[in-house]
């Protein structure tokens, strides 16, 4: 190992294979292929909805076949058939569980081998987790002791049945039905999700987790996530997504929309490992997600994600300043291997006086991917005194692969401060220097230095999340993280 | 809606003559054609995002003849070899021309001295579908001007289309320092467009600097096509004083290694102003060097955008490609939008960019002021800092006491030389 190179690690990054490619033999409730209202009418009868979400979701569907597919991502990929998929797919028995005992032990083989045993984590954590495997939540932990603090963590269908004036209220609030072509596209056919709500004051005593796995061939996963965030109260929410191989690409159009009220602050952490496709570039997963969130006056709101997978990924979680003095955070990880291909960023909107944002993006990009950040900062003309900061570095690991930078800068207001940074370089020859003459072997020292280029977003994770995502990038860029 | 906007490009061109230079068939080829295709763009087009024609769309332009002006009273240096344009027609050029300095104007120019120079903007196919003047300059091998050339063009009368179209060669070794400048006389809703193509053949060295002082009423598009070989060194110094609406499309190819390009930007702007500055530099082969280096102050309503895009193609490794835009914001009516992009395709490279924007420091303002001087005075002072490093790249002492002179007379701003 003494010898070895980046050259080597390219190599063994071109072979590097998804370890979570396993299919789960669990029988599932499929409804036919196609899109059309029929479709939208039947999930939605299916899964017990009441009127006016029906109604909703036919707006949606009218919306979007109005709408074109957007073509402006630093990304190419065949568009999907959206009339060859499955928009709804369930796990067989639907039925509650009583109790964790009761839950088909296939299925929590499939939560072992994602290394969230959910005893486990039950026991040894404490942290709650809604798993949704193919669009239906089929456990939920932790609700009890939710419950007596007023927290109402539970799967979206199960919140339009139990809390519809919440959903009603807040649901398209941040992201509006005609936002873009893919929300429009969820909000028609999104089967389940997660929803919590955190009433005033209280300060969520746990981690919130959310586990999505696409297990069934040929569906899509469409979910909603809606965390809403009462007057001074604090939640920390974790989502983690991974999907079994598959040869055809697979598509997952969600909408995570966040609600932080005043004096409020969510934290919204995401490891995502989908499928990435072979080392050929065949399959993997479309991601193509809609995240955003509001901050009402003194709120907070922060994003941090690890991106792993996906084959195509277009994702800009973002932060509306609606408030005064609130602050928006952006933290990214984003590696991409073989034919990966990533736009991600975010975007800042600045509407409230001192209001303030953070953007930390590290791109890592190998093999023969393409990687690209797009980051919107925006300071209206009354957001006086709004402060930005940004930085975007990337990392190229080998010489057929690209990274990209595509920052928009848009100001409107004199007293505003606005810095952007970005760097693009491989690991320098110097350091690899530096570490190697004090006696630690090259693979070890480019651990190292990979290691400390994520430090500043990694650190931002909470504890149980960040041994797995610096797992995940030991999985994804083998043999560099010593 | 598609339709009509098709329309409004016609109809703008609808007045304006064909053009009157032999340009060769490769770049007519199909000109007319997509042209007809074409309308403005909208912001929509991302090129175009943040700079609206429609109100240049509504304007009728017709060309008149102008009466015979001093073109004195714009010179910018004394002691240089220059060349005058009113609107289109040439009516000044030194006679004093140095062996291995040559200049072809307009129909002197023949089909076969243009060299290709294409580019897709509709700035660039009006400019070939209507260019009716310009000069093509050629700098032998090996040879040094001794003095700098300057070129004057002189936008005069209300609603005058001037499109003209030059070209550049710099032969193997060759070095030169070159001077252009804009200016408008009772130019109202006038339009110009001016396209460079520059050749820098191996191991030559070219400076170019562009002073964009143009009426209060004028739209100014001005397009650079650059084509850098071997070991060639390119400074491109652009500083806009004035102008209603301009905007600077940059495009530098490097092909060739060890090659080394400077792009400087100043602009200040107050009222209604709007300056657009688009640069591209696109790295084809390894070993090369940029610099960039935009500021600006906006002051009133006025809008600046800035697009800096760097390619660095794959294979072209070792690269060292860095960008900076910074700006100041003097009022809350003003805007910047500012769009630094990197597009990297190779490993092996060292690439940055930077973008501030902000407003004056305070404290350096509260400094001056504690020391007894007026807060106008102090102001000016910290935006006169503030743009000395890139007002000084200009390398041309005669040329940087004449900005220095235009910033005092029309925003009461004092620098000082460092000679």
């Amino acid at each position: 190992m003494a010898n070895y190179t980046e050259d080597e690690l390219a190599e063994e990054l071109k072979n590097q294979e998804y370890k979570f490619g396993f299919v789960s033999d669990i029988d599932t409730d499929t409804i036919p292929i196609g899109l059309n209202e029929d479709i939208v009418r039947l999930i939605s009868s299916k899964k017990e909805e009441p009127e006016w979400l029906l109604d909703y979701r036919l707006n949606a569907l009218e919306l979007w076949s109005t709408m074109n597919e957007p073509s402006w991502a630093h990304v190419k990929y065949k568009k999907p058939d959206f009339q060859a998929i499955a928009y709804y797919s369930a796990p067989k028995q639907t039925k509650k569980y009583e109790s964790w005992d009761d839950v088909d032990p296939e299925m929590k083989a499939t939560m072992t081998k994602l290394g969230i045993s959910m005893e486990e984590q039950q026991r040894l954590t404490g942290v709650a987790v809604d798993f949704v495997m193919d669009s239906v939540s089929v456990a939920t932990s932790f609700k009890e002791k939710l419950g007596e603090l007023g927290i109402i963590f539970c799967s979206f269908s199960e919140a339009v049945q139990n809390h519809p004036e919440l959903v009603k209220k807040y649901m398209g609030t941040v992201i509006p039905t005609q936002d873009n072509y893919y929300a429009a596209l969820n909000a028609a056919v999104f089967t389940d999700g997660s929803f919590c709500y955190i009433p005033k004051g209280v300060r969520c005593p746990m981690e919130l987790s959310t586990y999505f796995r696409i297990n069934a061939g040929g569906t899509g996963q469409f979910e909603r996530t809606l965390v809403i965030a009462d007057e001074g109260s604090y939640v920390s929410y974790l989502e983690g997504c991974t999907a079994p191989q598959r040869d055809e690409n697979q598509l997952h159009a969600a909408v995570v929309e966040l609600i932080a009220l005043e004096n409020a602050e969510i934290k919204y952490s995401t490891v995502q490992n989908w499928y990435p496709g072979d080392k050929n570039g065949l399959g993997g997963i479309f991601n193509f997600v809609t995240k955003r969130g509001i901050c009402e006056k003194n709120a907070k709101i922060s994003w941090t994600q690890v991106e792993t997978g996906s084959a195509v990924t277009w994702k800009y979680p973002s932060c509306i300043l609606k408030g005064d003095n609130s602050v928006g955070e952006f933290y990214s990880v984003a590696v991409t291997n073989n034919y990966q291909q990533a736009d991600t960023g975010t975007k800042m909107i600045h509407l409230g006086k001192n209001t303030t944002s953070t953007i930390i993006s590290k791109g890592i990009s190998a093999g023969k991917s393409q990687n690209s950040y797009r980051g919107l900062v925006q300071i209206h003309k009354n957001a006086h005194n709004a402060r930005n900061f940004s930085q975007c570095d990337s990392l190229l690991m080998s010489s057929e692969c690209g990274a990209h930078t595509f920052p928009y800068i848009e100001c409107k207001n004199s007293s505003a401060k606005i810095e952007h940074e970005a760097t693009t370089s491989k690991i320098g020859e110097d350091q690899l220097f530096y570490c190697k003459q004090r006696g630690i072997s090259e693979e070890k020292a480019i651990g190292l230095i990979v290691n400390g280029y994520c430090k500043e977003v990694l650190n931002q994770l909470p504890m149980e999340f960040a041994v797995e995502a610096q797992k995940l990038l030991t999985i994804s860029l083998e043999g560099s993280v010593g | 809606m598609e339709q009509s906007t098709k329309a409004s490009l016609q109809s703008f061109r609808s007045n304006l003559s064909a053009a009157k230079l032999a340009l060769p068939s490769v770049l007519i080829a199909n000109n007319e054609g997509d042209l007809s295709l074409m309308d403005f763009p909208t912001s929509r087009h991302e090129a175009w995002k943040y700079t609206r024609l429609s109100r240049l769309a509504k304007i009728q332009l017709e060309s008149t003849i102008a009466a015979p002006i001093d073109w004195e009273d714009f010179n910018m240096v004394k002691d240089a070899y220059t060349f005058v344009f009113q609107n289109t027609t040439c009516i000044y050029i030194s006679n004093d021309l140095p062996d291995g300095l040559s200049i072809k104007i307009g129909d002197e120019i023949a089909t076969t001295d243009w060299l290709s120079s294409i580019n897709e903007s509709h700035v660039a196919k009006l400019n070939v579908a209507h260019a009716q003047n310009g000069c093509l300059i050629n700098i032998a091998k090996g040879i040094q001007v001794d003095k700098p050339i300057q070129i004057i063009y002189i936008t005069d009368g209300p609603k005058q289309p001037n499109f003209w179209r030059n070209q550049l060669n710099i032969e193997v070794g060759a070095k030169a320092n070159i001077h252009i400048g804009y200016f408008s006389k009772d130019a109202i809703d006038s339009y110009s467009n001016v396209h460079w193509s520059v050749f820098l053949k191996e191991n030559s060295h070219l400076i170019m600097t562009k002073i964009q002082n143009d009426g209060e009423a004028n739209f100014h598009f001005s397009t650079e096509n650059i084509s850098q070989l071997k070991d060639s060194n390119f400074t491109l110094n652009t500083v806009t004083l004035n102008g209603a609406f301009v905007r600077n499309d940059v495009l530098v190819h490097v092909e060739g290694e060890n090659c080394e390009t400077h792009l400087n930007g100043a602009y200040i702007m107050k009222e209604n102003q709007h300056v657009d500055n688009h640069t591209t530099v696109d790295h084809i082969f390894p070993n090369c060097n940029s610099y960039e280096l935009y500021k600006g102050v906006m002051d009133d309503k006025s809008t600046a955008v800035f697009n800096g895009k760097v390619f660095v193609r794959p294979n072209a490794q070792k690269i060292n490609a860095f960008q900076s835009n910074a700006n100041v914001l003097l009022s809350d009516d003003a805007t910047i939008n500012s769009k630094p992009e990197l597009e990297i395709y190779a490993d092996d490279v060292k690439c940055s960019h930077g973008s501030t924007t902000g407003q004056l420091d305070l404290e350096a303002v509260f400094y001056l002021r504690s020391r007894g001087i007026s807060e106008t005075e102090a102001r000016s002072m910290v935006v006169a800092a503030f743009m000395t490093d890139v007002l000084s790249k200009v390398a041309s002492n005669d040329l940087k006491s004449y900005i220095y002179q235009q910033l005092a007379a029309r925003f009461n701003l004092h620098l000082q030389g460092e000679d």
